[in-house]
């Protein structure tokens, strides 16, 4: 699965998150002002099931992860790891 | 009727949630319920954060509502106890610095609960909870686990979910670290939902002489599932430890406790008990 992909899928899921209301227009806008903690963590939820991965408390940031292209990297270091 | 006492007679609501916890209605509609409502003065208490007291101040200017300023503190405790602050300085950067830290371990929990349950061969979806609880929590993921008949009973649910709550029992503050913190940044400390705790009376009345060593201001006595009998031993309690009644609805929104207080109702929080609490801030000063 390439970078493509990886984002395409977690604009779907971020779509799904945020109700489809202030969906970023773009891989690199920041939505970290639009999300609330527990949509955060549907977000992170979500993520994991999908990409079968288990994020470190580390990258427990929102900061770190509000941008979709953010969140790509963090998936495909994951992977890379596995 | 003159103005002052037609406000000292009006009615107020000191315990609400939105959408920033696990309310399901956001601010905006809160406050607009609560003009609605002909409410006098409402206090914003989200679970340990303050996030939407901002968007309420805003909003309620367009209804000539007053809001008090306020946050639900999650409280280490024998048994896991919640405490109001009321008229808390919002901005304050150690209340910030520590709601933060407290959102931020609620986040990891809450994912570590449901990576248990996958684990577990559960394959269930957060977004499947939201649609069926209207919030994403470990409460909510239990209820759901157990509603849906995904696990047996509630000891298999304890059984899975016992490291995640031992976990964020550490994560939270003491009773004496919440008050001292709720006074650092101005606010009054107020138990809540007191018989819901599960105490007998002696266990309850020796909860809030310990509470009130520690600075306790105030008790909820009103509220939803306090009865008439409640209300009265709770005022007893309160009176005789010289503190001040509060009272709210703890409002979750259509899908959890969803009656806001109004004027309808029989149990009603005057305004006088507001100008108390403000009479109490003044003399602190």
């Amino acid at each position: 699965m390439d970078k493509r992909d990886i984002c395409e899928k977690v604009n779907t899921i971020l779509g799904k998150v945020l109700e489809d209301i202030s969906v970023p227009d773009g891989n690199d806008v920041d939505f970290s002002d639009r999300m609330n903690s527990i949509e955060f963590v549907t977000l992170l939820i979500s993520i994991e099931n999908e990409f079968d991965i288990e994020i470190d408390d580390d990258d427990f940031d929102m900061e770190k992860l509000s941008s979709v292209n953010k969140i790509a990297d963090l998936v495909i270091s994951y992977k890379e790891k596995n | 009727m003159m103005k002052d006492s037609y406000h000292r007679n009006g009615i107020v609501d000191l315990h609400m949630h939105t959408s920033e916890s696990d309310g399901r209605d956001s601010v905006a509609t809160v406050v607009k319920i609560a003009a609605k409502n002909k409410l006098f003065a409402i206090a914003i208490t989200d679970h340990d954060t303050v996030s939407g007291i901002e968007t309420a101040l805003i909003e309620a200017k367009k209804y000539n509502l007053e809001i008090i300023p306020g946050v639900e503190f999650s409280v280490s405790y024998k048994p896991h106890i919640h405490i109001l602050g009321l008229f808390v300085d919002y901005q304050d950067a150690e209340l910030n610095r520590h709601l933060k830290k407290v959102t931020s371990s609620r986040m990891r929990l809450v994912t570590k609960a449901f990576r248990i349950v996958r684990n577990n061969g559960i394959d269930i979806l957060p977004q499947q909870v939201k649609d069926d609880k209207g919030y994403v929590s470990v409460e909510s993921l239990g209820e759901y686990l157990l509603e849906h008949q995904l696990l047996k009973n509630k000891q298999e649910m304890d059984s899975y979910l016992c490291s995640v709550w031992d976990e964020w029992k550490n994560c939270l503050p003491s009773a004496q670290e919440c008050i001292a913190l709720i006074h650092k940044c101005n606010g009054l400390a107020v138990l809540a939902h007191a018989k819901l705790l599960g105490l007998n009376d002696y266990e309850l009345e020796s909860l809030l002489v310990e509470l009130h060593s520690y600075g306790l201001d105030g008790v909820e006595q009103i509220h939803p599932k306090h009865s008439e009998e409640d209300v009265k031993k709770l005022k007893n309690w309160t009176d005789s430890l010289g503190m001040f009644y509060s009272g709210g609805s703890d409002y979750h929104g259509k899908g959890g406790r969803d009656i806001m207080l109004s004027d309808r109702d029989e149990k009603i929080v005057p305004y006088s008990w507001v100008e108390r609490m403000k009479a109490m801030l003044g003399k602190r000063i």
